[in-house]
């Protein structure tokens, strides 16, 4: 149902407007680290050494190392199942990754296409090149303060805490976003379900939610992380999979007190189908606290998963999550505080937004608000 | 009543719940890998036939029905076993008996110090909504809930412990008194309880002001003020016990929270409560502890939300607990 | 879940109260009264003695930790907190002099050793008893090796007893040892904690109450425990060499290690442990004192000789001159290290100085995998063979903030060579069980070494399935160790050109790459002293703990 009077809403209030632009620049910039893990680690090749003449076939050798790259990313790393999807060491060609096609046309659009300017562009990311992720360089800048050189100083290692910080966001952002969509859509299906229909079902569900919420989810987490191998996917799946009940349980108190009302009476003097009333005019309505739990549980995602870290699960070192940065600061707070100064801020903000965003979402889809003049 | 019949349905499904709730968690418990005989060994634990034995002795060899069917059968007659991996031979009643005391102790006064927060700073909120007091309290409640609650109790006890030192760090008494004095507990329990209370705060005022605001738009009060009663009554009578109806039903909810303990802020204060006792049971693979909590959490989540449920049903009189 | 400590609110939009709701019971919410019991707690909190002002006044010293101890019984125990308190409760026929490492005797006044290695008689001091005032007699030392013997008992010393066959006790005070083979390890043993027979006979040592409330015959008596808190001892006037000075002792459970060394500052505790990092900060602090002290183990990275690459020893050496094992030490022990070189640390008397750690020579490395078939076929940057890359799992167990950091220095000198390390930090009970099961590749582990230097339970391929968990094997050094445990009169003289073929051996194959020798660094409020000073030793601090004191300044 188009609200354009909520929109309206929303976006005059200045808080939440703003919680959104800062975290859609967060997710552009940690999409924007895996264009840089693929131009950041193309190793452009030297013409007279390869003996290239053909500017296609240049790029060809670039992108192939881009994928190659990109296979090595830390993130893959965290989930084999698409690094294997995606690794081709070895092959000739790149694959047949729309996205290095886009690119390279793009890259050809703009005219950088010779290799000069390609390796002006990639050095013009330097500062956030992937290599000072994982670079340790011993004993000449380790724990160094904020500077130009480390933007956000350095940590024990000597690992540039900017690049750190930024590599992060792609963590805990894709925690957080996972674990809701997982939990929202077993949770809204569910809780549907058990609304609509009461009875028998209703029961059943209800109980298995209640008997899901006292599941041991410390356990659970381990086995999976023992059986899977891959941390944060588990972590991800187990948090979304642990959490459907709430959700269920709100969605199903909607539902209820919704199936009551007049124009569902009126659907069903019309001839609706069930799942008809059930998608298309019982779940509509229902959606305004559904997108509002979203929002908030997001952000209590991202803040479980620092939880976690902190206890010594969810994702280990030497992979950066803002958690397990803020867990690894707290010792070295008192001689070098920006090492947990910078990823507990960043993780505040990001929590911050997601709760503003939410509060003006609930604000402006609030049913019972006056529409004024 | 339809009500007291449904309570009592729910009453009576509990049990089987727990016995499903206790075959599930038993199995997950076992199927992780690791077992307690890496704690009770430590390094020594290299030997695969030192494992082998330990394991016997314990009855872990034994296949996974067989060993849930004794659980369950030592469970009915009353006894919950003995620690394996945390404290070896103690008994599991006693380990758990005794963190619940400092566990109520710091989220029963937690919650009442939240509540004694949330309900007047949500109320006054409610009631002047948009003004400087209520988008300044609206922004520390949003504040305080985006901040992880291990870095908040770390950043309270570098400042009033170390750089202050007005209160202790850590634990629940003083170790060089002698016997225990309520002053110096009540100093112990201060940071602790303040930091949960605080994140329980927030959620809890935007919650009470949420409800208020929503009762204020309400017609009966409209009408009531036209009736020409004065202001306090409409506002005591009429709105404020409206309002904090569903507070109850939150209220019900977290009753299984009372017990659980609080991880984290137990971490950093050293609290001996009851989720200090879980983390450690599951790096230690302690199964009779584990069990044992998954027993009484399952028992109080199910009381908690048939609480909760039937306050809501209280409240809402549209709901029925029928077919449409 | 309820990780954050917040149970879980979530806004739920309510469908609003309904008017009249009058059927549902009054809630009279009195504001007023509410502030004021508020008030009042607080009150009662800001009345609390503020630190620094009874404490230093008592003659007690608090020692933190960040584990608590799971169980007093020395048979028992596997985690050094328990360990720590044992250490005060109990005590042994011998004890280690620091300066030397030489046994020397405790509760025994003396011992002599067959000719042929296999009777050790001790003659027990007269007048010893036990913390409940119980007789201490050679039955209570038989009882407790008897208890060791017994495979009912789930100790992890077994292995220390393995050539024990019986013990005798003719009268009060002899206890005779009878081994079946000679073992010149063996006599450190003795030093364990002995159990007092008369509370201990005819219960079920593994979940007797006793363990939860021990009574032994060491400097301080057990008097209370309270569980994730803290544990009380105080001191003991019957002990042997009479009472202790102190007072009491606390071991005090603080969980997180940022709050432990705040602790030491304010002066909540007087004993901990402290990170490399700190030691800077707190030799600056006019109230503590920092004690520096190698500690007998060492850090390695041992690889799955099983593995198909690892099995080729020019691999290993490969790794070895890859890494540069200097800054690896400077790095995670920040000074207070030592690079190892292999098996057995310089605490030893047989510990061998002309066996140098391999030189950090990457060319060399890569020669090495060269040789051994390893190249970088498709340029990617990770060397392969047969079309399969350089990768391998590494792990390390969660909770070890210096393996943790190895494990990270080494995944980056060796992805300067061309090999990719996926580094895995597992916590405790799932590492091992991965370990015991040979599902790995390398992993970063360390020893702690007894002071005998006999190293067979890790490198003798008879324990190929314990501690020797890497699956070596090497005949000549089967036999070089078999030699230096059974030499007559276990003369050191004669041990040690064994034990230095031993380790030259080693360095040959490195069936690890040896890492670094640890060390501790604790800080000691400045009010406490010793007689003869505090010193710090392999052994630790508390060596001599019942002769600690208060500085006469400090004392009342």
């Amino acid at each position: 149902m188009s609200n354009p009077d909520a929109l309206h809403y929303f976006l005059g209030n200045r808080l939440a407007v703003c919680g959104l632009a800062l975290l859609c620049l967060l997710y552009l910039l940690a999409g924007f680290t895996f264009l840089n893990d693929a131009l950041g680690h193309a190793v452009v090749p030297d013409p007279d050494e390869l003996r290239i003449t053909e500017k296609s076939v240049l790029f060809r050798e670039t992108s192939r190392r881009a994928a190659c790259a990109l296979d090595g990313s830390a993130l893959l790393a965290e989930f084999p199942v698409l690094s294997d999807a995606l690794a081709v060491p070895g092959k000739a060609f790149p694959l047949p990754f729309a996205g290095f096609r886009l690119l390279r046309q793009r890259l050809a659009a703009i005219g950088l296409e010779n290799l000069e300017s390609v390796n002006s562009f990639v050095q013009r990311f330097e500062v956030v090149h992937e290599n000072k992720v994982f670079e340790l360089v011993l004993f000449s800048s380790e724990n160094q303060p904020p500077s130009p050189t480390h933007l956000f100083g350095s940590d024990e290692f000597g690992r540039d805490v900017f690049a750190r910080v930024l590599y992060a966001s792609r963590i805990s952002l894709s925690v957080g976003f996972l674990a809701v969509v997982i939990a929202l859509s077993l949770g809204v299906l569910l809780g549907c379900l058990a609304g609509y229909y009461g009875g028998f079902l209703d029961s059943v569900i209800m109980r298995l939610a209640d008997v899901w919420m006292s599941l041991p989810g410390m356990m659970l987490l381990l086995t999976f992380v023992a059986l899977t191998g891959a941390n944060l996917a588990s972590t991800i799946l187990l948090i979304g999979v642990l959490s459907w009940p709430s959700p269920a349980r709100l969605v199903r108190a909607e539902v209820l007190s919704l199936r009551q009302r007049e124009f569902v009476e009126a659907a069903k003097a019309i001839g609706c189908t069930q799942t008809q009333i059930i998608f298309r005019h019982i779940l509509p309505n229902a959606l305004a606290p559904i997108i509002v739990q979203a929002t908030l549980f997001l952000a209590g995602a991202i803040l479980l998963e620092s939880g976690l870290s902190f206890l010594g699960l969810g994702v280990q070192p030497p992979t950066a999550s803002w958690g397990n940065m803020l867990s690894n600061g707290l010792s070295y707070l008192r001689t070098s505080p920006w090492q947990a100064f910078f990823p507990g801020f960043m993780l505040f903000l990001t929590v911050l937004s997601f709760n503003f965003v939410a509060e003006g979402l609930r604000e402006a889809l609030d049913p019972k608000r006056r529409r004024g003049p | 009543m339809a009500l007291t019949r449904y309570a009592v349905k729910r009453l009576l499904g509990i049990l089987p719940l727990l016995f499903l709730l206790s075959l599930l968690s038993f199995s997950i418990i076992h199927l992780a890998p690791g077992s307690p005989a890496s704690t009770l060994l430590g390094e020594k634990a290299f030997d695969p036939a030192a494992v082998q034995a330990l394991e016997e002795r314990l009855g872990l060899d034994q296949p996974l029905p067989l060993q849930y069917l004794s659980w369950l059968s030592r469970v009915l007659s009353g006894d919950l076993g003995q620690s394996i991996g945390l404290k070896p031979g103690y008994p599991v009643i006693q380990l758990l008996g005794e963190r619940v005391f400092p566990t109520l102790a710091l989220s029963v006064s937690s919650l009442l110090l939240a509540l004694l927060i949330a309900v007047p700073l949500g109320v006054t909120s409610a009631l002047k909504p948009h003004s400087f007091f209520d988008r300044f309290f609206s922004f520390l409640a949003f504040a305080e809930f985006s901040l992880p609650n291990f870095w908040l109790a770390m950043m309270l006890i570098l400042v009033f412990s170390v750089s202050l030192n007005w209160l202790p760090s850590s634990g629940m008494a003083d170790p060089r008194l002698a016997s225990f004095s309520w002053p110096d507990f009540f100093a112990h329990l201060l940071l602790p309880m303040v930091v949960l209370a605080l994140g329980e705060a927030a959620a809890l005022t935007r919650y009470v002001r949420g409800s208020m605001l929503e009762v204020l738009q309400q017609e009966f009060i409209r009408t009531a003020k036209a009736k020409g009663l004065p202001s306090h009554v409409v506002f005591y009578k009429h709105a404020l016990r409206n309002a904090l109806l569903p507070l109850l039903t939150l209220l019900g909810y977290s009753i299984p929270g009372l017990l659980s303990g609080a991880v984290l802020t137990e971490t950093v204060f050293g609290w001996p409560g009851m989720g200090r006792l879980a983390v450690n049971a599951v790096f230690s693979r302690d199964y009779p502890v584990l069990m044992a909590e998954v027993l009484l959490f399952g028992f109080l989540t199910l009381i908690g939300n048939l609480v909760a449920d039937i306050l809501y049903a209280c409240a809402d009189p549209r709901i029925r607990y029928e077919q449409p | 879940m309820l990780i954050n400590g917040v149970p879980c609110l979530f806004y739920s939009l309510w469908n609003g109260p309904i008017t009249g709701l009058n059927s549902f019971p009054r809630i009279r919410m009195n504001m007023r009264f509410l502030f004021a019991l508020a008030l009042l707690l607080s009150l009662a909190g800001c009345s609390a003695p503020s630190q620094g002002s009874s404490l230093s006044a008592s003659n007690a010293l608090v020692w933190g930790s960040i584990g608590d101890a799971k169980t007093l019984n020395p048979l028992l125990s596997s985690d050094s907190a328990s360990s720590d308190v044992i250490g005060l409760v109990f005590d042994g026929l011998i004890g280690v002099n620091p300066k030397t490492l030489e046994p020397y005797p405790r509760l025994a006044e003396s011992w002599n050793v067959s000719e042929d290695g296999l009777t050790y008689t001790f003659t027990l001091r007269p007048g010893l008893r036990f913390q409940d005032g119980g007789l201490f007699s050679s039955a209570d030392v038989k009882f407790t090796f008897d208890r060791l013997l017994d495979p009912a008992t789930d100790s992890p010393y077994k292995d220390a007893v393995q050539y024990l066959e019986r013990v005798e006790a003719p009268d009060a005070s002899t206890v005779v040892f009878h081994l079946s083979k000679p073992d010149c390890s063996f006599l450190l043993t003795t030093g364990f904690g002995v159990l007092p027979r008369h509370l201990l006979e005819g219960r079920n040592i593994n979940t007797a109450a006793f363990n939860s409330h021990p009574v032994g015959s060491g400097p301080f008596r057990f008097s209370e425990w309270k569980p994730d808190e803290l544990i009380r001892v105080s001191a003991f006037d019957g002990f042997f060499s009479g009472k202790p000075y102190l007072d009491e002792i606390i071991y005090k459970v603080v969980p997180d290690n940022l709050v432990i060394q705040e602790q030491l500052i304010t002066g909540e505790i007087d004993l901990a442990g402290i990170e490399p990092e700190q030691v800077p900060r707190f030799r600056q602090n006019k109230n503590l004192d920092v004690y520096v002290y190698s500690t007998n183990n060492y850090t390695f990275m041992g690889f799955n000789l099983l593995h198909p690459f690892f099995r080729d020893q020019r691999v290993r050496k490969a790794f070895s001159h890859a890494i540069d094992l200097e800054a690896l030490t400077e790095s995670t022990m920040l000074g207070y290290g030592e690079t190892a070189n292999g098996p057995l640390s310089p605490v030893s008397w047989a510990f061998n100085p002309d066996v140098k750690p391999p030189a950090f020579n990457p060319d060399l490395a890569l020669g090495l995998l060269r040789e051994a078939g390893f190249a970088d076929s498709d340029g990617d940057g990770v060397l392969d063979k047969e079309g399969k890359p350089f990768s391998f799992e590494l792990l390390t167990n969660k909770g070890n903030k210096q393996r943790e950091k190895a494990a990270v220095i080494i995944q980056y000198y060796l992805k300067k060579i061309g090999v990719q390390a996926r580094v895995s930090v597992l916590e405790w009970p799932t590492f091992l069980d991965q370990v015991n099961r040979k599902r790995f590749d390398a992993v970063i582990l360390g020893w702690s070494l007894g002071l005998d230097p006999d190293a067979s339970g890790i490198w003798h391929s008879k324990k190929a399935g314990k501690y020797n968990f890497v699956s070596y094997a090497n005949p000549e050094v089967d036999q070089v160790l078999d030699e230096a445990l059974i030499v007559p009169g276990c003369a050191e003289e004669k041990r040690k050109p064994l034990y230095w073929r031993f380790q030259e051996l080693i360095a040959e194959d490195q069936p690890y790459v040896f890492l670094f020798y640890g060390s501790s660094t604790v800080g000691v409020n400045k009010r406490f002293t010793a007689d003869d000073g505090i010193l710090a030793s392999p052994l630790g601090l508390l060596w001599n703990i019942e002769r600690w004191k208060l500085k006469p300044e400090y004392a009342e």
